[in-house]
């Protein structure tokens, strides 16, 4: 009789493998308790109330993704911030608003990661160039112009040293940027989620 | 023709049917979609954070082999709810001056 929920469970579980455990388990019990309670034979009737397992897993990431920005949570790093803007990108995506948002959002993106790969572009060429030019002047030492050479070891040896000590700079002028990214989407996602999810279907009279 | 839920009021009901009873997650969702037309998904979310924020607090409790956990609110929990009663009570006295039932004319 349970298998159904068992199974439902077991599937949800795996979707939600970006969790922290503590907050997986919270979830999943909670989602068990409700459909044990709710007598759910069939996994149709399930889908139909919760979603399948998928499209639920999705909406709890992105809940948990755009709430966990309070102190509560372990220190963050740009791993576990691309992550949540992952997550709460996939919840933009599940949530019924316009294609043009969802567009406007990738370019965002886009133009985020074009950034990032342009640096990472040039400090990689920067390198080449460099380790090059290194291997030219080792060369020269040997020859008539050693001293042209030691001259082209000195230049190429200090402008490594000095972008290598930058290199840390660069590294979290980079993480502040995602972690601002972060943020961004954060507030986007609370705005995009919260009107989606509590939507009502039709109008309902107070008082 | 959809009139959104703002969180506030969300987490008022559940506070307000804490305050009556402890009551586990599927009780609870049965209980606030009498008032308001929400997805399944929705609760969660809501009792997470009350919860994260003190306003209530979890017990487990055993129920036909299984556990069940019940939701207590806290007495910040109880402060909060006032808060947003009164915050509805304004709130609500204004916008029935204009779209109320008996339908006198404001200015």
């Amino acid at each position: 009789m349970t298998k159904v929920i068992d199974d439902y469970i077991f599937e949800l579980e795996q979707d939600l493998s970006g969790l922290p455990e503590k907050e997986r388990q919270d979830v999943l019990e909670f989602y068990r308790e409700f459909l044990l309670d709710g007598d759910f034979v069939r996994r149709s009737t399930i889908e139909q109330e919760l979603g399948t397992p998928k499209q639920l897993s999705i909406k709890i990431l992105a809940d948990y993704s755009t709430n966990s920005d309070s102190a509560s949570v372990k220190a963050t790093t740009p791993r576990s911030n691309l992550k949540a803007i992952w997550y709460i990108l996939l919840g933009i995506c599940a949530a019924p608003i316009g294609i043009p948002l969802i567009l406007l959002i990738f370019a965002f993106l886009a133009v985020c990661l074009a950034f990032l790969v342009t640096l990472a572009v040039i400090v990689f060429t920067f390198f080449l160039k460099q380790g090059f030019l290194l291997v030219k002047a080792i060369a020269l030492l040997f020859t008539g112009s050693w001293a042209a050479g030691s001259l082209y070891l000195g230049k190429a040896l200090i402008a490594i040293g000095i972008v290598l000590l930058l290199l840390p700079w660069l590294v979290k002028s980079v993480d502040f940027l995602i972690a601002k990214c972060t943020t961004a989407m954060r507030n986007l996602g609370k705005n995009v989620l919260k009107k989606n999810y509590f939507q009502t279907n039709k109008n309902h009279k107070e008082n | 023709m959809a009139i959104q839920i703002p969180t506030r009021l969300l987490d008022g009901a559940v506070l307000a049917f804490l305050k009556q009873n402890d009551l586990y997650g599927y009780a609870l969702t049965q209980n606030v979609q009498k008032v308001f037309e929400i997805s399944e998904s929705t609760i969660y979310p809501v009792l997470r954070r009350l919860k994260k924020n003190n306003y209530l607090t979890t017990y487990d409790e055993p129920y036909q082999g299984r556990n069940r956990r019940y939701y207590h609110i806290t007495d910040d929990g109880i402060e909060l709810l006032q808060t947003i009663q009164d915050e509805w009570q304004g709130f609500s006295t204004n916008v029935d001056q204009v779209l109320g039932g008996q339908n006198d004319q404001s200015n």
